[in-house]
């Protein structure tokens, strides 16, 4: 096997709501340029490791480390700024502007977004580079003719792909994904977790939590079984999914 | 003729006001109940600073706006911390708190007595005081607010304060600093409706704190609901109706006792109506949730 450098490293991290232990002293390595599932019974502390990795939740101890850095103690839109970019497990669109609007939040970033830019009448600005970008990006999930389009007005399926591909005009290097194919069709997922290949031929790393063995089997090269807080079993998919305490801790049985 | 050219001024201010609160009710959401606090900061400064130091009210309209949105730098330290609801009470005691403290600091304000005389606007020595002199200077300034808040609502920081609105963790998640975004828009918005305080000073040329409390707040905020949130032009098509109206009724020949509460009824009515038949305003796109 082929040596890839680790991008995200997780050492000792634990999160406690009450006396729920949700991560309990978790230590983690994601590798670059790989595709990897976190799967797990509710309440085994999927969504809180992404929110943690975030910072959207602070860890009670531990580190977390990216790209050598650690980053542990960034505010949640620094994680953003610094290559980490997300979806969430109950959408979380704009709907009440286009769908235009909502990529191009991504899409523009920086100086562009001052105060007195906004205000200064004598700089001309036209966002056309980044509505082209914007174009192109929803292109590759079929979403190009909804561009004028309310958010609100969009199918489940669509929003869906909506935020994923808001995430991914953030150019970011990893991707955390909370349960990107719930509840959508089929088709619609196919077009997701083709996408998601393609994000990795393009050197990305990617993150998803997802419930669906069938669709972790068809997209990622490693898996990550949570429960209670800890991992239980980890590695490939085929391995994984016939490990006896995971299928213990899966259905029960 | 002057009566309605009076009527045309007030529209103006008003119009800034609800421009000013707009930004930050209507396009980032956040619902601030103490709008008339900025402009009494703006009022009274310049006001005090051309009274006693005689500094041109140019200059005082500056420093008021700057006062005032130094009062926005204040409140947005509870805007990190709380929201909706719990929010809109902490702006609505900020409102009650600076009013009190017009009221009460006696020395320096004169308190419930008022500061009258304020000198008027002097444009290269030559003093604005025909009513439509101070018409056309105040459109101007207010077409000119007008202009620089489309631009700023139609480039990426506007559209990053609709995001806030829309859903502020997801704006995080984007990579927007939304706290430092909601500072600037409160300071932003405070500095113009400082700056709206002043020219009513310099205008009626007496101001006391009954010209600001918590009513005059709920009549901005009402302005910028029935014209529609989150669209300017429904500010100041609000702002015009919601003053226009209330003057039609000095003509139904209604003694003045009646006439102000009626006044504030019609308020209470129009808001009832609309809410149910109309809740984005007239011209509004946004809904508030």
């Amino acid at each position: 096997m082929e040596m890839k450098e680790i991008i995200l490293k997780l050492i000792n991290v634990s999160k406690s709501f009450g006396g729920v232990k949700a991560l309990d002293s978790l230590n983690l390595e994601i590798m670059r340029q790989t595709i990897n599932a976190i799967i797990g019974p509710n309440g085994s502390g999927k969504t809180t490791l992404l929110n943690v990795i975030t910072k959207f939740l602070k860890p009670d101890t531990g580190k977390i480390i990216f790209h050598g850095k650690d980053i542990t103690y960034l505010l949640p839109h620094q994680i953003a700024c610094i290559g980490i970019g997300r979806t969430f497990q109950i959408i979380r669109i704009f709907p009440q502007i286009t769908v235009m609007e909502n990529m191009l939040l991504a899409l523009e970033r920086g100086k562009v977004e001052g105060l007195f830019f906004g205000l200064n009448p004598f700089i001309k600005y036209s966002s056309k580079k980044f509505e082209e970008k914007a174009k192109e990006l929803l292109g590759k999930v079929g979403l190009e003719d909804k561009i004028n389009e309310l958010a609100e007005n969009l199918s489940h399926g669509e929003r869906r792909l909506l935020e994923i591909m808001r995430a991914v005009a953030l150019n970011a290097d990893l991707y955390l994904f909370d349960e990107p194919a719930a509840g959508v069709f089929p088709e619609v997922r196919t077009r997701i977790f083709n996408l998601f290949k393609s994000l990795k031929e393009e050197g990305k790393t990617i993150i998803f939590v997802e419930h669906n063995m069938d669709a972790v089997q068809e997209c990622a090269e490693r898996v990550i079984v949570l429960d209670k807080g800890k991992i239980i079993s980890d590695g490939k998919p085929e391995i994984v999914l016939k490990d006896k305490g995971v299928i213990k801790a899966y259905f029960g049985g | 003729m002057e009566y309605l050219l009076h009527i045309l001024v007030i529209v103006c201010i008003y119009s800034i006001l609800s421009m000013s609160l707009d930004i930050i009710l209507g396009y980032t959401g956040i619902p601030a109940l103490g709008h008339a606090a900025f402009s009494l900061i703006g009022a009274y400064t310049s006001a005090l600073l051309s009274l006693n130091l005689k500094i041109s009210p140019f200059i005082g309209m500056i420093c008021g706006g700057i006062l005032a949105s130094f009062l926005g730098m204040i409140i947005t330290f509870p805007a990190f911390r709380l929201k909706g609801d719990y929010l809109a009470l902490a702006t609505f005691g900020f409102g009650i708190i600076v009013y009190s403290i017009a009221k009460n600091w006696v020395s320096l304000t004169r308190g419930p007595m008022g500061l009258p005389g304020i000198p008027g606007f002097k444009i290269f020595g030559y003093e604005i005081k025909e009513v439509w002199q101070y018409l056309i200077f105040v459109f101007i300034i207010a077409v000119m607010i007008y202009f620089l808040l489309s631009l700023l609502i139609n480039r990426p920081f506007g559209r990053v304060l609709k995001s806030i609105r829309e859903d502020e963790i997801a704006s995080c998640a984007l990579g927007k600093n939304t706290q430092f975004f909601k500072l600037r828009v409160f300071m932003l918005g405070g500095f113009f409706a400082g700056v709206a305080g002043s020219l009513y000073a310099h205008y009626i040329t007496f101001i006391d704190p009954s010209s600001f409390t918590v009513i005059e707040s709920l009549t901005i905020l009402l302005m910028v609901i029935f014209g529609g949130m989150g669209t300017l032009k429904g500010s100041v098509i609000g702002a015009f109706l919601l003053i226009m109206i209330p003057e039609f009724l000095r003509f139904v020949g209604l003694p003045s006792s009646i006439a102000a509460p009626l006044r504030q009824m019609l308020y209470g009515l129009i808001l009832v109506i609309l809410m149910i038949y109309r809740p984005q305003g007239i011209i509004g796109k946004y809904r508030w949730k």
